[in-house]
C-alpha cells in the first residue's frame, strides 16, 4: 500500500496491525475447483477472522456447474471448515462473510458470462462500498488463461471508469515452455499492465522462503563468505514422499521439471544467490531476482545429459504397502515418458557465483517429504587433526523450508571421548517454529493479502518467468527428443542412479536430507 | 540459607545435561533436545497468583526464554528464596523436545530489594530482557525502580492498579525520559482501533470524516474504566480538535466495558457495537459488518508486546493525552 493512501487514514497503527485492504473483491474463475476449495477460500476466511479484510469485502465465484448464490455459499463453508489450518471456524463471522459471496454460473467461453459479472460487480459496488476494486483470480485450466483476460478485456472489466483498481492474479503454470510463455505474456499484458498482472509461485509466499532474505540480508556475518571462495556447491531438494494422487492426467503432461524446477526451485535458488537489493520494495527486489535469473548459464544440446538427469518411478513396496509405479497410476499411459523426478546442474555465470554448482533435484515417491536448501562450504585448507585419517566433514549450511522450518550449522568439535585431537561434525540448530510459536500464514493468505494491498515483491515478473523457461528449455528439448527406458528408480528410493554419477564426476555426493 | 547466581546457573546447567542424556537415552524418534532462549523474561507476581503461571507457560512455547519468576512472598519478613528448573515439551509432529529454563526467587515485602543484586548475575546474555509486572503490589514496592533499569522493556496493566490514571502518568514520564513501556490495558483495545481502521477505509467513509464532528465512547459501568481513557485519547489524536470525543456512560450488565463507537456528522452517523459474545457489528447507513473479538487471555497481550520492542509513537502520543486532567 503507498504511503498516501496510509496517511489518508488517520486510524492506522502498522507496528500494531497490518495494512489496511480498501474495500474490493475478488472474481474466482474455477471456483467449484480443488485449489479453490482446498486453499483459497479457506485462505480468504482466515484473513477475514483476523480482521485483516475490509468491511464490504466479496467474492464473486465461477464455474460452469449449476448453482445458486445459496448452495455456492454452503459447499464453500464446507470446504472451509474442512481445510482451514490451524484456525477455529466462528459459524457467526461466517454468517457475515457469507453474505458477500456471490455465484456465477456460466462457461468462460461464452462473452455473455462476462455481461452477467459486470453486472454483478456493478450492484457489489453499489450495495457493499467495494468502490469497483477487483481482483480476477485465475484458478482454472491454464489452457483458458490468455482467452479470460481477453474476455475482461472485451467486456470492460479490465477497467474502472470510478478510478477502481482491476488486477489478475494467474495460477501456476505460467506456460508450457518459453514460446508459449511468451505467447501468453504478450495476450495479458495487451489486456492489464503489467503492474497488475500477478503471477503466483506459492514458494515465494512461504514464510520460510522469505526468511531465507531475513537471514541473507539481517545478518552480517554469512554474507563476506556467501561467494565462490568459501562456497563448494549448493544442494536444493524438494522430495515428496507421495504419488500423483489422481492427479495423473495434469502431471502426465507437466513432469517434475516443469512442475517444480523451472518456477519454484529456480526461484528459491535465486533467492539464495541474489545480489541484495538496495531497497525491500516490489520492483527492486524482483530486479535483483531477475537478474541473477537471467545469469543462469544456459546448456548446449550436447550438455544436457552431463547436467541434467530424468527419472520415473517404478512399484515397489514401501514397508507393508505395494505402490504401484507411474506408469500403473489413473489415467496414466502405459508407456509415459514423463519425469517423476528431475535433477539439474546449474551455473550462475556472474563473479559472485562463476564455477558453483547449483544441484537441484525433485521428484515424487522419493523416501520423505522435505523441501531444504544445503550449502556447503569449502573444507579446511589443511587437515591438522584426526591425523588424515578421515578428511573432517565441511561446514554445512542447511536452509530448511519444510517441515520442521529452521536452520541448522554442521561445524567440527573436538570429541572428548575420543582421546587426542578428534573431531566429530555437530549440528548448531534454529528451529522456526519453536523459537516463534505464533501461527504461521499460510502461503495463499500472505499471496492474497499481498496482491490485494497491491504489493508484487513475492509474485513472479514477465522477465523472470521468461528467463526461467530459458534456463531449463534446452533440457525440456533434449528430453522430448530422447525416448527414455523407464522406470529407473523404485519408489521410496532417493531417485535414478544417474543422479548421483553425476555429481560424482564433480567429486560431490548428495546429501541425505 | 543463602542463593548465589552461580549455584542457581549451575542447577540450570545441570540440568541440560541431564535433559540431553535423558533424550538420547529415550526413544530412538528423538532427536534431542533444543535449548532455546530468545531473551530474559522477568515476571513479577504475588505469591499464590497461579494464572501468572499459565500464561508464562503459553509465552514460553512462543518465546523460549530464561524465565525468572520473581514471587513477592504473603509472609513480608520471609527471606529470599531461589531454585532453577526447566520445562520442556514436545511440539506436535516434531522429533526434538524444546525446554526453556525457569528459575524463581522469592522473598517476602521486606526482603525483596534483595532479589536485584541476585538478578544481575542470572540474566541471559546478549539477549533482551522484558520485566512483565503482574502484581500491583510489586509496581509500588521501592524495587519496582531497580527492577525496571534492567529491563529493555516493562509490560504492565493500568487497570488492575488502585488509580490507573495514576498509572498512566507514570507511564507518560518514563516514556518522555526515553524507556520503553506497554500497557496491557492499552494492548486490549488493538482490535477495537483495527476495526475502526477497516471501518474508515471505506471510500464512502472517507468523505464522511470530513463532515464529522462528533465522536461517543459508549461504556457499561462505572467508574470510567481506563480504557475509555486511552481510547477517547486516540480518537483525539487522530481526529484532530475539530471533533468533540465524549465518552458517554450507558449502564447495562454486560461482562464486557466498551459497548459502542459512534462516529457522527451533521447528516449521518457509523458505528461500531457488541452484538453478542465475541462478534462486534460496524454499521455504515444499512450496511453491517461483523467482526470476530476472540477471548483475549494475558498471554496473547503480552505476546503482542513481544512483538514491539522500540518505539511506539501512537502509544506513547495517546498516553500523553489521557495523562492530561
Ligand atoms: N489444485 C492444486 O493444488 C493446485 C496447485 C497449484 C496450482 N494449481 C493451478 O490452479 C488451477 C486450478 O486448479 P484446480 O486443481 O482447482 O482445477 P480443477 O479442480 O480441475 O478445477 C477447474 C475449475 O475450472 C472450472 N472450469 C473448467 N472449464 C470451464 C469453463 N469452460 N468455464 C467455466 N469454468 C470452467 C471447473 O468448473 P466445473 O467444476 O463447474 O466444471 C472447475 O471449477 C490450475 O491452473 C492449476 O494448474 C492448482
Amino acid at each position: 500500500m503507498t504511503q498516501a493512501q496510509d496517511s489518508a487514514n488517520p486510524f492506522h497503527d502498522p507496528l500494531r496491525f497490518e495494512r489496511r485492504i480498501p474495500p474490493c473483491s475478488v472474481l474466482i474463475f474455477g471456483a467449484n475447483g480443488d485449489l479453490t476449495m482446498r486453499k483459497l477460500l479457506p485462505a480468504l476466511y482466515r484473513l477475514a477472522y483476523e480482521r485483516k479484510l475490509p468491511a464490504g469485502f466479496s467474492i464473486v465465484g465461477n464455474s460452469r456447474t449449476a448453482m445458486t448464490h445459496e448452495q455456492f455459499r454452503e459447499k464453500m463453508r464446507v470446504s472451509v471448515e474442512k481445510f482451514i489450518e490451524n484456525s477455529p471456524f466462528d459459524a457467526s463471522l461466517w454468517e457475515d462473510f457469507a453474505r458477500g459471496i456471490f455465484y456465477i454460473a456460466g462457461d468462460i467461453s461464452d462473452p455473455a458470462c462476462y455481461a452477467t459479472m459486470k453486472v454483478q460487480l456493478d450492484e457489489i459496488e453499489r450495495d457493499r462500498g467495494t468502490g469497483g476494486n477487483a481482483l480476477f483470480y485465475l484458478s482454472t485450466q491454464p489452457s483458458f488463461y490468455a482467452s479470460v483476460v481477453e474476455h475482461l478485456g472485451a467486456a470492460g472489466l479490465s477497467r474502472h471508469e470510478g478510478g477502481g483498481w482491476r488486477r489478475v492474479v494467474i495460477e501456476k503454470p505460467f506456460g508450457r515452455d518459453l514460446a508459449s510463455a511468451q505467447e501468453l505474456n504478450r495476450r495479458i499484458t495487451a489486456v492489464f499492465s503489467e503492474r497488475d498482472i500477478y503471477r503466483i509461485d506459492h514458494y515465494l509466499g512461504k514464510e520460510t522462503v522469505q526468511n531465507v532474505l531475513a537471514f541473507r540480508f539481517g545478518n552480517t556475518i554469512f554474507e563476506p563468505l556467501w561467494n565462490r571462495r568459501y562456497i563448494s556447491h549448493v544442494q536444493v531438494t524438494a522430495a515428496e514422499s507421495i504419488g500423483v494422487e489422481g492427479r495423473g492426467a495434469y502431471y502426465q503432461e507437466a513432469g517434475a521439471l516443469r512442475d517444480m524446477i523451472q518456477n519454484h526451485l529456480l526461484q528459491v535458488m535465486a533467492t539464495v544467490t541474489m545480489e541484495a537489493p538496495s531497497h525491500f520494495d516490489s520492483d527492486t527486489v524482483r530486479d535483483e531476482r531477475a537478474k541473477l535469473l537471467r545469469s543462469i548459464r544456459i546448456l548446449k544440446e550436447d550438455e544436457v545429459d552431463l547436467n541434467a538427469v530424468k527419472g520415473q518411478y517404478g512399484p515397489a513396496r514401501i514397508g507393508n504397502e505395494d505402490v504401484p509405479g507411474f506408469r500403473q497410476e489413473k489415467d496414466v499411459k502405459p508407456d509415459a515418458q514423463t519425469d517423476t523426478f528431475a535433477a539439474v546442474t546449474f551455473f550462475v555465470d556472474n563473479w559472485r557465483w562463476a564455477g558453483v554448482p547449483f544441484y537441484v533435484r525433485t521428484g515424487k515417491r522419493l523416501p520423505k517429504r522435505v523441501t531444504d536448501i544445503a550449502i556447503r562450504f569449502q573444507p579446511a585448507p589443511l587437515s591438522l587433526f584426526n591425523s588424515g585419517a578421515t578428511v573432517p566433514a565441511p561446514n554445512l549450511l542447511i536452509l530448511r523450508i519444510q517441515p520442521d522450518e529452521g536452520i541448522s550449522l554442521r561445524f567440527q568439535s573436538k570429541d572428548p571421548a575420543g582421546g587426542g585431537m578428534m573431531l566429530r561434525p555437530v549440528s548448531m540448530d534454529f528451529n522456526y517454529g519453536s523459537s516463534f510459536g505464533t501461527r504461521t500464514p499460510s502461503a495463499y493468505e500472505t499471496l492474497l493479502l499481498d496482491a490485494l494491498g497491491g504489493d508484487s515483491t513475492l509474485y513472479t515478473r514477465q522477465d523472470m518467468v521468461e528467463a526461467s523457461w530459458r534456463a531449463v528449455e534446452p533440457i525440456l528439448n533434449h528430453w522430448n527428443n530422447t525416448t527414455y527406458n523407464f522406470p529407473n528408480y523404485d519408489a521410496g528410493t532417493w531417485g535414478p542412479k544417474a543422479a548421483d554419477e553425476m555429481l560424482e564426476r564433480r567429486g560431490h555426493v548428495w546429501r541425505v536430507p | 540459607m543463602i542463593v548465589r547466581p552461580e549455584t542457581l546457573l549451575k542447577d540450570l546447567s545441570g540440568l541440560w545435561t541431564q535433559l540431553g542424556k535423558e533424550e538420547t537415552e529415550g526413544s530412538e524418534r528423538s532427536a534431542g533436545v533444543l535449548r532455546a532462549v530468545t531473551m530474559t523474561f522477568l515476571l513479577g507476581v504475588d505469591e499464590g497468583d497461579d494464572s501468572a503461571n499459565e500464561a508464562l507457560a503459553q509465552l514460553m512455547h512462543e518465546h523460549p526464554s530464561r524465565a525468572i519468576v520473581l514471587k513477592l512472598a504473603k509472609d513480608s519478613s520471609a527471606e529470599i528464596d531461589g531454585r532453577a528448573f526447566a520445562t520442556c515439551w514436545m511440539p506436535f509432529g516434531r522429533r526434538q523436545q524444546i525446554c526453556c529454563e525457569q528459575i524463581e526467587l522469592s522473598a517476602g515485602a521486606d526482603h525483596f530489594t534483595d532479589t536485584l543484586s541476585l538478578l544481575r548475575g542470572l540474566m541471559a546474555p546478549d539477549l533482551p530482557v522484558v520485566f512483565w509486572c503482574r502484581s500491583a503490589k510489586l509496581f509500588a514496592h521501592p524495587a519496582f525502580q531497580g527492577l525496571a533499569a534492567f529491563a529493555d522493556k516493562v509490560i504492565i496493566d493500568s487497570r488492575s492498579h488502585p488509580e490507573p490514571i495514576k498509572t498512566v502518568r507514570f507511564i507518560d514520564a518514563e516514556l518522555k525520559a526515553g524507556r520503553l513501556y506497554g500497557d496491557l490495558t492499552w494492548t486490549r483495545l488493538t482490535r477495537w482501533r483495527e476495526t475502526v481502521a477497516t471501518l474508515f477505509e471505506r471510500m464512502d467513509c472517507k468523505e464522511f470524516m470530513e463532515s464529522m464532528n462528533r465522536a461517543e465512547v459508549q461504556y457499561t459501568h462505572l467508574p470510567e474504566p481506563m480504557a475509555v481513557g486511552y481510547l477517547s485519547a486516540w480518537l483525539r489524536s487522530a481526529l484532530g480538535d475539530h471533533v468533540a470525543v465524549q465518552p458517554i456512560h450507558v449502564p447495562e450488565d454486560v461482562p464486557w466495558q466498551i459497548r459502542e463507537l459512534k462516529f457522527v456528522t451533521p447528516q449521518a452517523e457509523v458505528s461500531i457495537d457488541r452484538a453478542e459474545k465475541g462478534i462486534v457489528e460496524s454499521h455504515v447507513r444499512d450496511f453491517t459488518t461483523r467482526s470476530v473479538f476472540e477471548v483475549l487471555d494475558e498471554a496473547r497481550l503480552v505476546r503482542e508486546e513481544l512483538s514491539i520492542l522500540g518505539q511506539d509513537p501512537i502509544f506513547a502520543r495517546t498516553v500523553e493525552l489521557a495523562s492530561i486532567p
